[in-house]
């Protein structure tokens, strides 16, 4: 039989030992809450760095794609334009030439009477001439 | 081993999203890439409107430049055509003239300035002489009638006219009569006298076959019998003289009285040529040894033969006179000059 006083001795002992377990498993379920977050971390900040390593990659394909459609549009616009210059010289030139022509039109209906005048002088001068004294001889 | 499966979820949650990500991603990088094949289509649709506008321009162009062309060619034509035309009625009028100075011989004087061109001839017909001045008149103003002294009632002869005004030429002008007014002789015109475009006193109609000649502002011949003032001044006279008869006018002969057809008398004509020149011519008379005078039959064919297209008879007899210079070249018949009351004289 054991004495109440070593009863009570084994009853601390055990308490002491529950207490200690409990203090253990604790530590194990936080070091285990810990180790997974740290991995769960690590995965996401994986996933990031691929994520923009990606996203980069992409952005950098399309700049590439985009700088070199743009050259090109831009190699066309520039043929484009000096098309665009050549034929505004063009139509400049021939404005020229059109406005030359309506002032020579002009001119023209201008020497059109100056020798209509000088013709009908002319026949004045052949009408005179017929009467002249020699003619009707 | 709840809170493990709950980190487990939430492990495959950013995992999940990632997937997501990048697989929704490569779609909508597609998006943001130039839309090159709508802009090639755009840009090559471009091009061939703009080429198909320099097609078009290019024959747009071809004409403007053919149109040009073809305008000077005509504006080099039509210059030509001008001094052609120009040339010819040039030569025109020289023929004429030409043929005109063939018909009136050698000119025995000449003269000409900026205002006028005189060239003088002798007449010398069988049975009559005188003189015929051909006068070009550049500036009609050259041509006047002079009433004698410049003043009604007075008279002098057509020597004193010329050299009181500093004429070239003159010769007598229209027909007068003389009447007495306070014991002194007082000579008047008969029908109607224009200087400078006015007339001399009232129009005068009377007798009604007096024929006007003389002078327009343009310096061409004009003449006729005016029943009326207007329609003499319709004809915008600037100098001109009366008398009788018309010989010839708009180029056909005109009919003259009777008694005035067939006598031998001196005569002073005023005429014009086609050309517009004027002929003036004095005929001596009434001098056996010199010259008997002239029928106005026989001057009129005269005239026609010599091609003058208007003729008009001024006052002739002792009247008629043919100053030069300062002098007198045909042989009046009075022997000596005949005062009268207006003069034809041209300046110089």
């Amino acid at each position: 039989m054991m004495s109440e006083a070593e009863q009570l001795g084994i009853n601390s002992t055990q308490s002491m030992m529950n207490k200690r377990r409990n203090t253990r498993s604790r530590w194990k379920e936080f070091l285990c809450i810990f180790l997974l977050l740290l991995v769960w971390g690590g995965l996401v900040y994986g996933g990031f760095y691929i994520a923009r390593q990606y996203l980069d990659k992409s952005i950098n394909n399309m700049q590439q794609t985009n700088a070199m459609n743009m050259q090109e549009v831009n190699e066309r616009l520039d043929s484009l334009n000096l098309e665009l210059n050549n034929l505004r010289k063009e139509i400049s030139n021939t404005d020229k030439t059109l406005s030359s022509s309506g002032s020579i039109q002009v001119e023209l209906n201008q020497k059109i009477e100056v020798l209509d005048k000088q013709l009908k002088n002319l026949e004045k001068s052949l009408n005179i001439l017929k009467e002249a004294p020699n003619a009707r001889r | 081993m709840r809170v493990v499966n709950l980190l487990i979820a939430l492990m495959i949650a950013p995992l999940l999203g990632l997937w997501l990500t990048t697989t929704g991603l490569s779609a909508t990088t597609q998006d943001l890439l130039l839309p090159m094949e709508e802009l090639r289509t755009a840009l090559d649709s471009f091009q061939q409107n703009l080429s198909s506008i320099e097609e078009r321009f290019t024959v747009v162009k071809s004409q403007a430049d053919s149109q040009k062309n073809q305008y000077e060619e005509q504006h080099e034509s039509l210059n030509t055509l001008t001094k052609l035309a120009s040339n010819h009625q040039k030569k025109s009028d020289q023929i004429y003239e030409e043929r005109i100075l063939m018909m009136l011989g050698a000119p025995v004087k000449e003269y000409a300035s900026r205002r006028v061109e005189i060239k003088v001839f002798k007449l010398q017909e069988l049975g009559y002489r005188g003189y015929i001045a051909k006068v070009k008149l550049f500036d009609p103003k050259a041509f006047k009638v002079v009433l004698a002294k410049d003043k009604l009632g007075a008279k002098e002869t057509t020597l004193e006219a010329v050299k009181r005004t500093g004429a070239i030429l003159g010769i007598n002008g229209g027909g007068f009569y003389t009447e007495m007014k306070e014991g002194k002789p007082y000579g008047i015109h008969i029908g109607n006298v224009v200087i400078k475009g006015k007339l001399v006193g009232p129009f005068n109609a009377y007798p009604g076959n007096l024929s006007f000649s003389g002078i327009s502002k343009s310096g061409r011949v004009i003449g006729g019998i005016f029943s009326e003032e207007k329609q003499l001044m319709a004809l915008n006279p600037w100098q001109g003289v009366s008398f009788i008869p018309i010989l010839i006018k708009g180029g056909a002969v005109h009919p003259i009285p009777a008694d005035w057809a067939k006598t031998n008398q001196p005569r002073t004509i005023i005429g014009e040529y086609a050309n517009g020149d004027l002929i003036m011519i004095v005929v001596d008379g009434r001098q056996s040894d010199w010259s008997s005078g002239v029928t106005l039959e026989r001057l009129i064919e005269k005239l026609v033969e010599l091609g003058v297209k208007e003729g008009y008879n001024l006052d002739g007899g002792g009247s008629s006179t043919f100053v030069y210079k300062g002098e007198v070249l045909n042989k009046p018949s009075d022997g000596k000059l005949r005062p009268v009351v207006t003069n034809i004289v041209i300046m110089p």
